[in-house]
């Protein structure tokens, strides 16, 4: 288990280390360039993306958890849905539909007469362009995160602001905001990840930042060390962001009021008012999953049969390859960590444990960086020995293949089967193992005849969400693929940055579709979850 | 059957278990009782094989299964094992829950055991239900019957009543006794609450802060508790202090008691001496009166409270006709064929 754990640390341990021995001449001459871009880029993206998330993700959140309007009930899950949407996807469906021959200009132009210059048009492919693509599809984390905080605070809390006299506002601000602020700062860390994370839609719009900068130092310039070392800077971040949210996270046991659940006894709006309140919440939707998927329909209608002829079942078949070798892979690996610190939760294995689930914070970029030099490393000596003692030359049989790549899927993602599979442990008594046990099973029958069988849906849950993670992973797999081998998401990016926006449809439509599943399974768990039905369960 | 050696168990740096020693001796029912957070649910866990001792030994049934170097695993002790949860399986119905143990069983012999268990509980028609479905008392009894399955050398116990109602805690342990004289089993059984203890037990432990301060029977405990804590903690009753005059004798202001008092009391040494409510007799043609303070029906009896001149309560036990209101004097005589003393300088 520990052995485990430290080969899943290799590549941020690697990352580390070449920060601290790495080539000092490249480093200076970056840090005089174009650092401060990367860095006054990746803050400004942030803020930019923090702020939108923030606002539409409490918004959405209250109103629907505190505010009666019509279409209420359907809105709780269909603002997930832009959850499903990789932002690289919407960012080359914007370009398309807002770009001089788009639809949306062309329109314009029409409509008024205008011709080209006549007019001022934002840019999309610009910095805030990228913020708000990335707005779009992250929005959902802090939207479930502080939608749950809502619904756990207790009913009296609120009602006694309103008995207080406390307009909605009010309420809003004063009681339901400051309580459910260590959710909310989780979910927002969970967004900024991400955006520091983003390769695809800052990439495509031309926005220097640290995963860019990543790419371009290692293979525009050739400078591994240099890459490893804007890493390590990114990777700091990174850490920033866990502690802020695991400092919010102890904070919020001191914010848990009394737990009784009752229904929440909803706002009820006047009918302007809630259409108004309809409007508020259906347009993130529209315009982080309607509109996008719309536009991906109707270009893959006019370019699927030709996308079909050229290989398309095949990048299918990689990324369902991919997909299920990682998902099922993670599954074992978090059953053995997740199962093992139960057994036996020293110290030394809780620290593995927890190590081991950092990886999904650590962007792609930096996790590729990471797996790449070691495997190199050890290609190259098991090459030269092969040649002294054997006379033939191995090649590189690690970081050529789909070994690497999958390893480094497994190490970003292993943190999202572990946490769905310790979660579904810790909802089982620990009496129950030491019933199994004392009725005369070893640990090993007790797991497959107690717990698996106990917590099947947390089990597929787990491999869903790797699953479609894999599907919509793009710069890990950019670097770390063997030659010639793509997958859906490589292929749209690559048809995207060719400007040939209708034909990397489908295959954006396909990880788009994939993406729906985990999307339906949350909005499954949290109608289940509504208030006062079955919360006490 | 079951043989404590000198157990510690500590928890880091928190000692759980001090030096506990306890036999158990085969067909008997034990009870370890205590406040909570005693060390009793630690002792059951040590023996059942979730804790391993950081010195001492226990045995069972003739075999070393636990030491400082060595520890068999749960799976191989054969010791049955009813939490307080019950732990049943969700996933599997009565039937197979019952089962669970007997895997390597072959399947005639394990689905008459099973048969057997389902008759002996009671809960036969119940085979192909699933544990939501069943009462408190109905999960309990496949829970028991669970643990019994595999005919465990030892089975043990944990709180097993405080999930149900008052009516079940009634009617349970009796039951439970039965069923365990029947299969002859050795069983083990923790609780906080000695109705429970008296009701099954034939052998009952005090604990306190990890360690054993008495064992013994239910009436040996009750009339001659050995230190302070179990004449507090087992049944009802106050101290009053009093004067040593000889090995007999004990001035006090309910006059002079008489009965044997353990040798550590030497004449003229300051005493507290127990009472019980029964020791305290309703008597209005005693010399000492007292004020009731508190009175409790208790349908065959009285429970009153009462204060002695000097403003000391003690509690009285008299039949139910003598129905006195609060705040009357009545009379009180202390009858007591031994006494139970602690010097007060301990």
């Amino acid at each position: 288990m520990l052995l485990v754990a430290a080969v899943l640390g290799l590549p941020v341990v690697t990352v580390v280390v070449y920060a601290f021995y790495g080539a000092d001449g490249v480093w200076s001459h970056l840090a005089g360039t174009v650092l401060p871009t990367y860095v006054y880029n990746s803050l400004l993206l942030s803020l930019g993306v923090g702020a939108g998330t923030l606002v539409i993700g409490t918004g959405t959140a209250w109103l629907t958890v505190m505010c009666d309007f019509p279409g209420r009930r359907l809105m709780t899950w269909l603002l997930l849905l832009p959850l499903s949407m990789p932002a690289y996807i919407i960012a080359y469906t914007y370009t398309g539909m807002l770009d001089f021959a788009g639809p949306v200009q062309s329109t314009l132009r029409a409509w008024f007469g205008w011709g080209y210059g006549d007019y001022f048009f934002p840019e999309i492919r610009s910095l805030p362009g990228a913020a708000v693509m990335l707005t779009l599809v992250l929005y959902p984390y802090v939207y479930l995160l502080s939608r749950a905080a809502f619904l756990e605070q207790s009913v009296c809390a609120l009602d006694v602001g309103r008995t207080m006299g406390l307009s909605p506002w009010q309420v809003f601000r004063r009681i339901a905001l400051p309580l459910a602020r260590p959710a909310i700062v989780t979910g927002l860390s969970l967004v900024l990840m991400e955006t520091l994370a983003d390769y695809g839609t800052v990439k495509y719009f031309g926005v220097s930042t640290f995963t860019t900068g990543i790419f371009r130092t290692w293979f525009g310039m050739g400078e591994p060390a240099a890459a490893a070392q804007l890493a390590a800077v990114l990777l700091g971040a990174v850490v920033l962001l866990i502690l802020l949210e695991r400092w919010s996270r102890r904070q919020r046991q001191y914010h848990h009021t009394s737990g009784r659940y009752q229904p929440l006894s909803a706002y009820r709006l006047s009918l302007g008012r809630g259409y108004l309140a309809l409007l508020a919440c259906v347009s993130p939707v529209v315009l982080g999953f309607a509109l996008p998927a719309l536009q991906l329909l109707s270009w893959s209608a006019d370019t699927m049969a030709e996308q079909l002829g050229r290989g398309f079942p095949q990048l299918v078949f990689h990324s369902l390859l991919l997909a299920a070798l990682t998902s099922i892979l993670a599954l074992g690996l978090a059953l053995l960590l997740a199962y093992g610190r139960r057994l036996r939760g020293t110290t030394a294995v809780r620290a593995a444990v927890g190590t081991a689930g950092l990886g999904y914070a650590i962007p792609g970029t930096v996790i590729a960086v990471g797996v790449i030099l070691p495997f190199a490393w050890l290609d190259n000596t098991i090459d030269a020995w092969a040649r002294a003692h054997l006379g033939v030359s191995t090649g590189l049989i690690l970081s050529g293949t789909l070994v690497a790549l999958v390893f480094a899927y497994l190490v970003r993602f292993l943190a999202v089967s572990l946490q769905t599979v310790e979660s579904g442990l810790a909802k089982i008594a620990i009496s129950l193992d030491e019933t199994a046990r004392s009725l005369g099973a070893n640990p090993t029958r007790t797991l497959r005849t107690v717990h698996m069988p106990i917590m099947r849906g947390s089990l597929l849950t787990a491999v869903l969400l790797v699953f479609v993670d894999v599907m919509k992973e793009l710069p890990a797999t950019l670097i770390l693929r063997p030659f010639d081998f793509n997958t859906l998401a490589v292929r749209a990016f690559e048809l995207a940055s060719d400007e040939q926006l209708a034909a990397a449809a489908p295959s954006a439509l396909a990880i788009a579709i994939a993406g729906l599943a985990p999307v339906i399974l949350l909005s499954r768990s949290i109608a289940r979850s509504r208030p006062g039905q079955g919360a006490n369960a | 059957m079951l043989d404590l050696k000198n157990v510690s168990v500590s928890y880091g740096d928190y000692p759980a278990l001090i030096d506990v020693s306890l036999t158990l001796q085969a067909g008997l029912i034990g009870c370890l009782i205590g406040p909570s957070g005693c060390g009793k649910s630690t002792l059951l866990r040590t023996i059942a094989g979730f804790e391993r001792p950081v010195n001492g030994e226990v045995w069972l049934d003739g075999r070393r299964v636990s030491s400082v170097a060595h520890c068999v695993p749960p799976e191989q002790r054969r010791v049955g094992m009813v939490f307080q949860d019950l732990a049943l399986f969700p996933h599997l119905s009565v039937a197979e829950n019952i089962g669970f143990g007997l895997q390597d069983w072959r399947r005639g012999d394990r689905d008459r055991r099973v048969a057997e268990l389902l008759d002996l509980v009671g809960l036969r028609d119940l085979a192909r239900s699933f544990p939501h479905a069943l009462s408190g008392g109905q999960q309990q009894r496949v829970a028991i019957a669970r643990a019994m399955a595999p005919r465990p050398k030892l089975l043990m116990l944990d709180e097993p009543f405080s999930s149900l109602d008052p009516e079940l805690r009634e009617q349970l342990p009796r039951e439970l006794r039965r069923i365990f004289r029947e299969d002859g089993i050795t069983a083990l059984l923790v609780t906080h609450d000695q109705t429970e203890a008296f009701a099954m037990a034939d052998q009952i432990g005090v604990m306190r802060d990890g360690r054993i301060e008495q064992s013994g029977s239910a009436y040996r405990l009750y009339h001659r508790p050995e230190t302070r804590f179990v004449a507090d903690f087992i049944g009802e009753g106050v101290m009053i202090p009093g004067t040593v005059l000889d090995d007999r004798r004990v001035e006090t202001e309910l006059g002079i008691l008489e009965g044997w008092l353990p040798e550590v009391c030497r004449p003229g040494m300051l005493v507290d001496i127990l009472l019980r409510p029964d020791d305290v007799i309703h008597d209005d043609d005693s010399p000492f009166k007292a004020r009731i303070v508190d009175r409790a029906f208790r349908g065959a009896h009285f429970l009153y409270t009462v204060a002695l001149d000097s403003g000391r309560r003690v509690l009285c036990l008299a039949v139910s006709h003598h129905d006195h209101k609060l705040g009357e004097d009545i009379g009180i005589r202390p009858e007591l064929d031994h006494l139970v003393a602690f010097p007060q300088s301990l």
